[in-house]
C-alpha cells in the first residue's frame, strides 16, 4: 500500500515538476521560494501538499532558503517562512506507521546548525517533533546542555522516543546541571527507559526533594523489580502519606506498572503493605489505590477482604471498594454480595443496591432488592426503588405498586414516579390504571401523573371519572393531566368540564387541554365551541379558548369582552388577544395600548402588543412601522426596552437607524446598541449583514457603548465586522432632519431646463427655491408641505443608478409622488380616491402608457399612518416595496417628458407636491455603480478603448477560472496556486496601455507584453513585474526583479509603489524596442530592449522573446491574490 | 432526627477543640456511618480565577476556602469579593495539601487541566474541571486512570446532557435522546452541528502571528501561567481572556465550543463508551502556534453515525439529526408526525446525577464524568490533530490511536514543556 503511495506521488511529482520546469525552469531559487511564500498560508490543504511537494523538490538548498527567512520575533514578519516550516516537517514525517529520515529532517537540523538565535532554535527544534527519526538524536544531544534549549529538545526527543533518543537523554543526565535535572529524570520516566534505573535509584536517594520525587515517580513509570527497596523505604519514610517526595503516590503507580508487566507476586505484595499501613483518614485514597490494585492482581480470590472491607466506616472508601468489585464481578461474587447485603450498614446496603442493580441473577431481585424497598431506612429503599429502573420490568412494577401502597414520604413517592416513568411506556397505561383502585390519594397522583407523562389519551375516561373527590391536591392532578390524555373525542365532555369547575387553577388546566385539542385537530369545532359559549352563563371562562378558533366571529366576541367594565373580563380578553393566531388582533391591542390608562393593563396590552407584531406574517419594514407606532405609548423604560429588542429582530436598514436613535438615551444605551450590533451583523448561516458608512458608524459607537459579561464577543464580532466590511458607502440620508439643505425647488421639467440659458436657469432657480421655502416646511424630522400650488422640491444632485428608501404620509383625499430622475412617478394616494382609480393602491408608476402602471397588490396603511416605500432603479427599470410588499417589478419607468426618448440617465429625485397636507421622513439613498468604467473624454478624443468593462471578461482568453469579475473589478483568485495568464484576444505591437493594480502582501503577478499563448513568457515574450517587492519574502531580489523590471532584461526605479491595498496607476508605451513605464506618475522605465541587452541580458540567460515584436498582452500570474481594474489600450500601428 | 443533628453538632465542637488549627473540619474526618445531613457543607478551592473561575466561586452546595491563581491581580480582585474565611494562594500545590478541602475546581487554561486533574485525584480530591477536559487525548487516559485508582468523583463542566435547554434545539437533550432511542428516525445518524441547526461556532479565538516579545507583567507568574505549556516569549494575547487561540493551551472554537455541542451528541447516539473511527478535516492551512479557522470538521463512527461541524453553515439546509427515516431540525422540529407523541410515549432514559454535590456525598459517578468526559474530548482532540496535521486520520475506540499514523499518534502525548518539572 505504501509503496503503491510512494510511486504514485513520485510519478506525480515528474509530471508536475515537468510542468512546472516548463514553465519555470530559468527562474532563480529565490524567485522559486518567494512564489511559494506568496501562497501561504493556503486557503485549502490540498494546496499546502501540493507546495510542500513544490519545495521538497527544491532540495535542501531550498529548504534552507525558507529557514534563511526566520527572524527572531519582533524584529520582523516570517509569519510566512514559519507557515512553511510547519507545514514542511508535518508533510515530510508523513503518513505511516513509522516515521524515515527525510530530506526535510537534514535540513532542519542544517538549519538549526547554522542559526545563533535561541528563539529560531527553539522553534526549529519543535518542528522535529513532526519528522524527527533516530537522525536528529546527535545534533539535538549537543542543546541537552544548553538552559535555553534543553526543554524543547528533551520534547523532541521524547516524542521521537527511540532507544537511541532515550540513551541520548540517559548520557546527559547525570551530568546536567541541577536545576535542569529534573526535567531529564521525567523525561526518562515518560520513555519507560529501563537502562535509567541505576541512576534513577541514585538520584531517589539525594537530599533535594525535588530530584528524589521526580526519580521515584520515573523509577515507577519504568518498573524494573529492583526498583522495589528504593521506592518502598522513600514510602516508609513518607508513613504511606502524601509528603514533599510523593513516594506513596510513585509507590503505588509502581505497583500498578509492575501488574500491567505481569509482575503480580510484587505488585500484590506491594498492595498488601498498604492495607496494612493506611488506615488513618488522611490515607484512604491510597487504600483504595491497593484495593483498586489487589482486585486486578487477584480477581475472585480477592471477594473475602472485598466483603470485610466494605464494611469500613468511610463511606468515601467503601465506594471505592465496591467500585473496585464491580469490575469483572463473577456470579458467584455477586451471591456473595447478595448475602453480605443483610448484614451491611445503611449507608453500605445503598451502595450494594447500586452496584448490584444492573445485574440479571436472580439473588438480586429477590434476595436483595425486595429487602430494600421495605427496608427501615428511607435512603435503602429510595435507593432500592432507583435500582429497579434497570430489573426486569414485570417483576419491578408489582414491587413498585406494593411500595407505593405503602410509603408516606414525598420523597419515596417521587422516586417511585421517576423509576415507573423509566420502566413504562404508553402501552402500559391500562395496566397502571387497573392499580387505581387500591391506591391512596398520594397513590393515585404518582399514577396520574405518570399516564399524563406517557400521553394515556385511552384512560381519559378513568381519570375524569375520579373528578368530584373531596382531596384538592387529587383533583388539580387529574385536570393537570388533561391536556396529555385528551382527544377531538374528549371535546364535549372537556366543554361540560370547564362548565362546571369552579377552581381557577383547574379553570387554566382544562382552558389548555381543550386549546391543544383545538390546536391539534384539523376539523373545525366553531360550531360546537360558539354553542357551549353561548350557553354558558360564564362567558369568561371560554374566551381563552377562543384564539384556537381564529375566526371573525370569535374575534368580536373576544373585543366585546375587552370593553367590558369587569378588570378580570378585560384581562382575560388581553390574553385572548395575545394568543390570536394571525394578524387581526393587532390593531385591537394598538386601540387599547394607546388609551389606557391603567398601568398594569398597559403593560399587559403592551406586551401582548408587541408580541403579536413580531409573531405577525407582515414584512419587516411593515413589522418596523408597527413598532415604531406604539413607541410613544410607552410608559416606561422597561417598555421601550422591549419595543428595542423587538426591533432587533428586524434585520433592516431602517431598524437600525430606529434603534441607533437611542443609543444616547442612558438607561436604554445598552439594550440598543446590542439591538443595533444584532441588526447590522449577520445571523448565523446566512448573508444578511448590513454595510455602508451609517452602519459603520452606528456599529462602531455600539461597541464602544455596550457593556456586561457577554461583551467582549460582541464586541469581537462587532470589530470582525467593521474590519471586513466593504467600502462602499451604502445608504445616506439625502434629508438632513433639520432643514432643506441639499434639496431645491423645481424648474420645470429635465427637458425644458435644458433649452434654458445658464442665466435664464439662474434666476428661475432663485425664484423656485424661494418658493420652496414658503411651501415646504421641516418639523420633528419630517418634510411638510403646507402650499396650496404643486411646486414640487426636488434633490440638488442627480442620480442614475440607486436604491431609495423613505417613509411617507398622506391626509384624506392625499395625492403625491416620488419623481425618479426627474420623471412622474412612483404613485403615492389616498384609497378612497376611487374616482380616479387610486383604489389600486400606491405604489404604482403611474404615467406609464406602454409598461405597468398599477400596482401588483394593495399594501397601504390606512390614510394618516407611516408607510416605507424601497424603491429601486437600475437602467430604465424600477422595482418598489410598500411596507415590504412587492408592488411594482422590475417595470420600465417611460419618459413622460418625451415618449420617443427613453428615461434620463442621471437626473433628481423629486417630491411632489400635491395641494393637501403630506408627509416625508428617512429619506435615504444609496448610489448603486454599475460599474461600466467608461474612458475619460480625453482618452476617447485620444483613441484609447476600454479593455475591461466591470462586468465580464470579453476582451480576453485564457484562464477565466482564477480571473474573476468582482465587484467591477478583475481579480485573481488562484485556487491551487494556478500559474494561469489571462491574454488580450488581440494581439499587440506598439500601443499605450494603462491599468489600475492593487496588491496583497507579497502578491506577484506580471504584465506580459508580445507574448504567444504558450510557454514561459519572460523568455518567450517578455515580462514586465508586477510585485510587492516591499514584502520580506523578496528581501533578497536582483535589481531586474523588481516591480516594473523587464525581467531578466532592464532593472526599473524602485520605491513608486502605493502602499499594500492602495491602488496603483500605471502606463506602459512600448514601441519598437523602446519601452516606458510610468508608475503612479513617475517614470521608473525609460529604455531599450535591444541596448539593454547588447552584452547579455541581466539574468544571463537566453530571452528569445527579445526578437519578438508582437503578441498578446497579458496578466502571468503567481498564484497571488490582486485586483486590476481601469484597463484600456490605444493601438500605435494597428 | 432533632437528636441526631444535635448530637453531630456536639461531636463538631470537640473535634474543633482536639484539631485546633483548622477551622473546618473535612467531610471525611466526620466519617460515622456516611450520614451527611444536608447542612453539612462540602469544602471547595477554585483554581484559575480569571474569567470562568468567577462562576465558580458561587456555584451551589459548597463552600469556598481557597482560590488560586498565577496572577496577583486576580487573586487580588477576587479575594476582595469572597468572604474572610477564603484563603488566596498563588501555588495550586499548597491548596492541594490542605487536609481541609474536598473538592478542587480546575478553572485554568486547559493546558492545565490534565495533570491538575490527576494531582488532586493523588491528594485524595474530587475534582469539578472546565472544558475542555484535556488538551492531548494521553492527558484525558491519566485523568481516567487517576480518578479509578483513588477512588475519586470528578464532574466536567458541561451539562446539556443532562440540564437546561440544549442551545438552538431549545428543548432538554433528554427529548432528543428519546426521540433516537424511539427509533423513528432509523440509523445510522448524521448529526450536523452549525449556525444553521442551531450552535454557532465562534471564530473569534483565533490567534495572532508574529507576535512581538513584551515584557512580563508584575502582577503575573508567566512559569507557572504556563506551567506545562512551552516556554514562548510573552505578549499579551497570548493569556488571560485571548489564549483559546493558540495551540499550545485549548483548541479555538472548537476547545471553547466544542465540548459543550459534542459531549451531549455522544450521549443521544449512545457513544459513551467510544469514539469516531475517521476525522476528516477541510480548512486552511494552519499556523504552527495561532489557531486558524476551519470550514468543516467530519467524524465517523464505526457503525456509519457522523458528525459534521460545519464551520461556515454551508449546508443552509441541513437538518440537526438525519437518519433514513427521518430528521430533526433547528427548533426541535421533525419531519415525523406526532415526534413529541412518540417521545411522551417511550420511558425516561436512565438516571443521572446531576448535582455534583450529590455525586460526591453518595460516591456515584456524576452523569458527565471522567470516563465518558474523556470520550468527548478526544473528540475535540481529534478534531485538533487532524487539523493541526492537515489531513485525515483513522483511530482506534479501543486502543485509542490513530492508525497507521505516527506522526498523528505522536500528539496523543504530545510533549509540553518536557514535563512541568518544579
Amino acid at each position: 500500500m505504501k509503496k503503491t503511495i510512494i510511486i504514485i506521488s513520485a510519478f506525480l511529482f515528474i509530471v508536475f515538476t515537468a510542468q512546472r520546469s516548463n514553465a519555470q525552469i530559468n527562474r532563480t531559487l529565490e524567485t522559486k521560494v518567494a512564489d511559494i511564500l506568496a501562497q501561504l498560508p493556503t486557503n485549502d490543504l490540498e494546496h499546502s501538499d501540493k507546495l510542500m511537494e513544490e519545495i521538497i523538490s527544491l532540495n535542501t538548498e531550498g529548504i534552507l532558503q525558507f529557514c534563511k527567512l526566520l527572524v527572531p520575533p519582533g524584529t520582523g514578519n516570517d509569519t510566512q517562512a514559519r507557515y512553511a516550516i510547519e507545514s514542511l516537517a508535518i508533510y515530510s514525517g508523513g503518513k505511516g506507521n513509522t516515521i524515515e529520515k527525510n530530506s526535510v529532517e537534514d535540513a532542519l537540523l542544517k538549519a538549526l546548525e547554522k542559526s545563533s538565535d535561541q528563539e529560531i532554535k527553539t522553534f526549529l527544534i519543535e518542528r522535529l517533533q513532526f519528522c524527527g527519526t533516530n537522525a536528529s538524536t546527535i545534533q539535538l544531544s549537543k542543546y541537552l546542555s544548553d538552559k535555553e534549549l534543553y526543554m524543547p529538545t528533551l520534547a523532541t526527543l521524547t516524542v521521537i522516543g527511540t532507544p537511541e533518543a532515550a540513551n541520548t537523554i540517559l548520557g546527559a543526565t547525570k551530568n546536567a546541571d541541577k536545576n535542569m535535572q529534573p526535567a531529564f529524570i521525567d523525561a526518562l520516566g515518560v520513555l519507560k527507559f529501563k537502562s535509567a534505573t541505576k541512576l534513577l535509584q541514585q538520584f531517589a536517594n539525594q537530599d533535594s526533594n525535588l530530584i528524589k520525587r521526580k526519580s521515584l515517580m520515573a523509577l515507577a513509570e519504568i518498573a524494573e523489580p529492583s526498583s522495589n527497596n528504593t521506592l518502598k523505604n522513600a514510602t516508609i519514610n513518607a508513613n504511606y502519606k502524601l509528603n514533599g517526595t510523593n513516594a506513596t503516590n510513585a509507590y503505588i503507580h509502581y505497583a500498578n506498572r509492575l501488574s500491567e508487566n505481569g509482575n503480580k507476586d510484587l505488585s500484590t505484595t506491594i498492595g498488601k503493605l498498604y492495607l496494612k499501613n493506611c488506615t488513618a483518614e488522611d490515607q484512604m485514597h491510597f487504600r483504595a489505590a491497593a484495593i483498586d490494585l489487589l482486585r486486578k492482581n487477584e480477581g475472585s480470590a480477592f471477594i473475602k477482604t472485598l466483603i470485610k472491607e466494605s464494611q469500613n466506616q468511610n463511606n468515601e472508601y467503601t465506594a471505592a471498594v465496591l467500585e473496585a468489585a464491580s469490575q469483572n464481578m463473577t456470579s458467584s461474587e455477586v451471591f456473595k454480595w447478595v448475602k453480605t447485603y443483610k448484614k451491611a450498614s445503611d449507608e453500605t446496603k445503598a451502595q450494594i443496591i447500586r452496584m448490584l442493580s444492573k445485574r440479571t441473577e436472580p439473588e438480586v431481585f429477590e434476595n436483595c432488592l425486595k429487602l430494600a424497598v421495605k427496608d427501615n431506612n428511607e435512603m435503602v429503599r429510595i435507593t432500592g426503588m432507583k435500582a429497579l429502573a434497570y430489573q426486569n420490568k414485570d417483576k419491578s412494577i408489582p414491587l413498585l405498586f406494593e411500595a407505593l401502597k405503602q410509603t408516606k414520604s414525598p420523597a419515596e413517592y417521587k422516586a417511585i414516579e421517576e423509576t415507573l416513568l423509566k420502566l413504562c411506556n404508553t402501552k402500559d397505561s391500562e395496566l397502571l390504571y387497573a392499580q387505581i383502585n387500591e391506591l391512596n390519594n398520594d397513590g393515585k397522583i404518582v399514577l396520574i401523573n405518570l399516564l399524563a407523562a406517557r400521553g394515556a389519551t385511552s384512560q381519559f375516561d378513568a381519570i375524569t371519572g375520579l373528578i368530584n373527590n373531596t382531596d384538592a391536591e387529587l383533583n388539580d392532578a387529574i385536570y393537570n393531566s388533561l391536556k396529555s390524555v385528551s382527544t377531538e373525542d374528549d371535546l364535549p365532555e372537556l366543554l361540560i368540564l370547564l362548565n362546571s369547575t369552579e377552581d381557577p387553577q383547574n379553570i387554566k388546566y382544562t382552558q389548555q387541554a381543550i386549546i391543544y385539542v383545538l390546536d391539534n385537530s384539523k376539523n373545525d369545532y366553531s360550531k360546537v365551541v360558539i354553542e357551549a359559549y353561548d350557553k354558558s352563563n360564564e362567558k369568561g371562562k371560554f374566551i381563552p379558548i377562543l384564539p384556537s378558533l381564529n375566526d371573525d366571529n370569535s374575534l368580536t366576541l373576544v373585543a366585546e369582552q375587552l370593553s367590558s367594565e369587569n378588570i378580570d373580563g378585560k384581562i382575560t380578553a388581553l390574553e385572548a388577544l395575545g394568543a390570536w393566531k394571525n394578524n387581526d388582533a393587532i390593531p385591537y391591542l394598538f386601540d387599547f395600548t394607546s388609551t389606557c390608562k391603567n398601568e398594569e393593563l398597559h403593560s399587559k396590552a403592551f406586551e401582548y402588543y408587541l408580541y403579536q407584531v413580531n409573531n405577525s406574517t407582515y414584512p419587516d419594514d411593515q413589522k418596523l412601522l408597527l413598532l415604531k407606532k406604539i413607541m410613544p405609548f410607552s410608559l416606561n423604560t422597561n417598555e421601550k426596552s422591549k419595543v428595542i429588542q423587538n426591533a432587533q429582530n428586524i434585520k433592516t436598514f431602517l431598524s437600525l437607524i430606529f434603534v441607533s436613535k437611542y443609543i444616547d438615551n442612558k438607561e436604554l444605551a445598552n439594550t440598543a446598541s446590542n439591538a443595533a450590533i444584532a441588526i447590522a451583523l449577520s445571523t448565523p448561516g446566512e448573508d444578511n449583514e448590513l454595510s455602508g458608512d451609517i452602519v459603520r458608524e452606528i456599529v462602531t459607537k455600539s461597541a464602544n457603548t455596550i457593556s456586561g459579561p457577554e461583551s467582549q464577543y460582541t464586541k469581537i464580532d462587532a470589530n470582525e465586522f467593521l474590519d471586513n466590511m466593504s467600502d462602499e458607502k451604502g445608504f445616506l440620508p439625502i434629508f438632513n432632519g433639520k432643514d432643506l439643505t441639499g434639496w431645491k425647488g423645481l424648474v420645470k421639467n429635465p427637458i425644458e431646463r435644458s433649452k434654458m440659458s445658464k442665466t435664464e436657469l439662474a434666476k428661475a432657480q432663485t425664484k423656485a427655491n424661494e418658493q420652496m421655502l414658503k411651501d415646504w416646511f421641516v418639523k420633528d424630522g419630517i418634510i411638510g408641505f403646507k402650499g396650496e400650488g404643486y411646486n414640487n422640491i426636488c434633490t440638488i444632485k442627480d442620480y442614475g443608478d440607486f436604491e431609495m428608501i423613505v417613509d411617507w404620509k398622506i391626509t384624506n383625499g392625499g395625492d403625491s409622488g416620488i419623481y425618479l430622475r426627474g420623471t412622474p412617478q412612483v404613485q403615492i394616494w389616498d384609497l378612497a380616491r376611487v374616482d380616479v382609480g387610486a383604489q389600486v393602491g400606491s405604489g404604482g408608476l403611474y404615467n406609464n402608457k406602454t409598461h405597468k402602471s398599477i400596482p401588483l397588490k394593495v399594501a397601504d396603511n390606512p390614510i394618516n399612518e407611516w408607510n416605507t416605500f424601497r424603491i429601486k432603479m437600475v437602467g430604465e427599470r424600477v422595482t418598489v416595496y410598500l411596507n415590504g410588499v412587492l408592488v411594482t417589478d422590475n417595470v420600465v419607468l417611460e419618459n413622460y417628458w418625451d415618449k420617443g426618448i427613453p428615461i434620463f440617465s442621471k437626473e433628481a429625485i423629486e417630491l411632489q407636491a400635491h395641494g393637501e397636507d403630506l408627509g416625508f421622513r428617512n429619506v435615504y439613498v444609496r448610489e448603486i455603480n454599475s460599474g461600466d468604467v467608461l474612458l475619460n473624454e480625453e482618452e476617447q478624443k485620444e483613441g484609447f478603448k476600454s479593455l475591461f468593462n466591470g462586468k465580464d471578461l470579453d476582451h480576453w482568453i485564457g484562464n477565466k477560472k482564477d480571473y474573476l469579475v468582482e465587484n467591477n473589478e478583475l481579480v485573481v483568485r488562484p485556487k491551487q496556486g494556478g500559474h494561469g495568464n489571462l491574454y488580450t484576444s488581440k494581439e499587440y505591437s506598439d500601443f499605450v496601455f494603462r491599468f489600475e493594480f492593487k496588491l496583497t502582501p507579497g502578491a506577484n503577478n506580471g504584465l506580459g507584453i508580445h507574448v504567444p499563448l504558450e510557454g514561459d513568457a519572460a523568455y518567450v515574450g517578455k515580462e514586465l513585474q508586477i510585485l510587492d517587492n516591499t514584502a520580506a519574502i523578496y528581501a533578497n531580489l536582483e535589481p531586474y526583479q523588481y516591480h516594473g523590471s523587464v525581467y531578466g532584461i532592464i532593472a526599473a526605479k524602485r520605491g513608486f509603489l502605493n502602499p499594500v491595498g492602495e491602488w496603483n496607476y500605471e502606463e506602459v508605451i512600448v514601441k519598437g524596442d523602446y519601452i516606458k513605464i510610468t508608475l503612479n506618475g513617475n517614470v521608473i522605465i525609460d529604455g531599450n530592449f535591444k541596448e539593454a541587452s547588447r552584452n547579455g541580458t541581466l539574468d544571463g540567460k537566453e530571452h528569445p522573446g527579445l526578437k519578438r515584436n508582437k503578441g498578446h498582452i497579458a496578466f502571468l500570474g503567481h498564484g497571488s491574490e490582486l485586483q486590476f481594474r481601469n484597463i484600456r489600450i490605444k493601438g500605435l500601428k494597428d | 432526627m432533632k437528636n441526631k443533628t444535635n448530637s453531630r453538632r456536639d461531636f463538631i465542637k470537640k473535634s474543633i477543640t482536639a484539631a485546633a488549627g483548622i477551622s473546618i473540619i473535612p467531610r471525611h474526618v466526620m466519617g460515622g456511618n456516611g450520614f451527611l445531613a444536608p447542612s453539612d457543607q462540602l469544602t471547595k478551592a477554585v483554581i484559575g480565577v480569571g474569567a470562568m473561575g468567577q462562576g465558580h466561586l458561587t456555584y451551589e452546595g459548597t463552600k469556598l476556602l481557597a482560590i488560586c491563581d498565577a496572577d496577583g491581580n486576580h487573586l487580588a480582585n477576587t479575594l476582595k469579593k469572597v468572604g474572610k474565611d477564603v484563603k488566596g494562594y498563588r501555588d495550586f500545590r499548597e491548596v492541594l495539601i490542605r487536609p481541609d478541602i474536598d473538592i478542587i475546581h480546575i478553572a485554568a487554561p486547559p493546558h492545565w487541566h490534565g495533570l491538575m486533574s490527576v494531582m488532586a485525584a493523588e491528594a485524595g480530591k474530587d475534582v469539578w474541571c472546565e472544558k475542555p477536559m484535556t488538551r492531548t487525548i494521553g492527558e484525558g487516559k491519566r485523568v481516567v486512570e487517576a480518578m479509578k485508582v483513588h477512588g475519586r468523583m470528578f464532574r466536567l463542566n458541561t451539562w446539556f446532557r443532562f440540564k437546561d435547554n440544549f442551545y438552538g434545539m431549545q428543548t432538554p437533550v433528554k427529548n432528543i435522546k428519546k426521540a433516537v432511542d424511539s427509533g423513528a428516525l432509523g440509523w445510522p445518524l448524521k448529526v450536523t452541528i452549525s449556525g444553521v441547526t442551531g450552535f454557532n461556532w465562534k471564530f473569534y479565538w483565533v490567534g495572532k502571528t508574529n507576535l512581538t516579545p513584551q515584557t512580563i507583567p508584575s502582577n503575573l507568574d508567566y512559569n507557572m501561567w504556563l506551567g506545562p505549556a512551552p516556554e514562548k516569549p510573552y505578549n499579551p494575547h497570548r493569556v488571560h481572556q485571548t489564549f483559546r487561540g493558540y495551540w499550545d493551551y485549548d483548541g479555538g472554537g472548537l476547545g471553547d465550543m466544542g465540548q459543550h455541542y459534542i459531549d451531549p451528541v455522544q450521549y443521544f447516539l449512545g457513544k459513551d463508551n467510544t469514539s469516531p473511527v475517521k476525522v476528516e478535516v477541510d480548512s486552511p492551512q494552519q499556523h504552527y502556534d495561532a489557531i486558524g479557522t476551519w470550514r468543516k470538521i467530519t467524524y465517523t463512527y464505526a457503525d456509519g453515525c457522523q458528525i459534521i461541524l460545519d464551520g461556515e453553515n454551508k449546508d443552509k439546509n441541513a437538518a440537526y439529526i438525519e437518519g433514513p427515516n427521518g430528521k430533526i431540525f433547528k427548533g426541535f422540529k421533525s419531519t415525523i408526525p406526532n415526534l413529541k407523541k412518540i417521545i411522551d410515549g417511550i420511558p425516561d432514559p436512565k438516571e443521572q446525577i446531576s448535582t455534583f454535590s450529590e455525586s460526591v456525598r453518595t460516591r456515584q459517578k456524576f452523569g458527565l464524568n471522567e470516563e465518558n468526559g474523556h470520550r468527548s474530548a478526544t473528540i475535540v482532540n481529534m478534531g485538533i490533530i487532524a487539523l493541526r496535521l492537515g489531513r485525515n486520520l483513522d483511530f482506534d475506540p479501543v486502543k485509542q490511536e490513530f492508525i497507521n499514523d505516527e506522526e498523528a499518534n505522536r500528539l496523543i502525548d504530545q510533549p509540553m514543556r518536557s514535563s512541568w518539572a518544579y
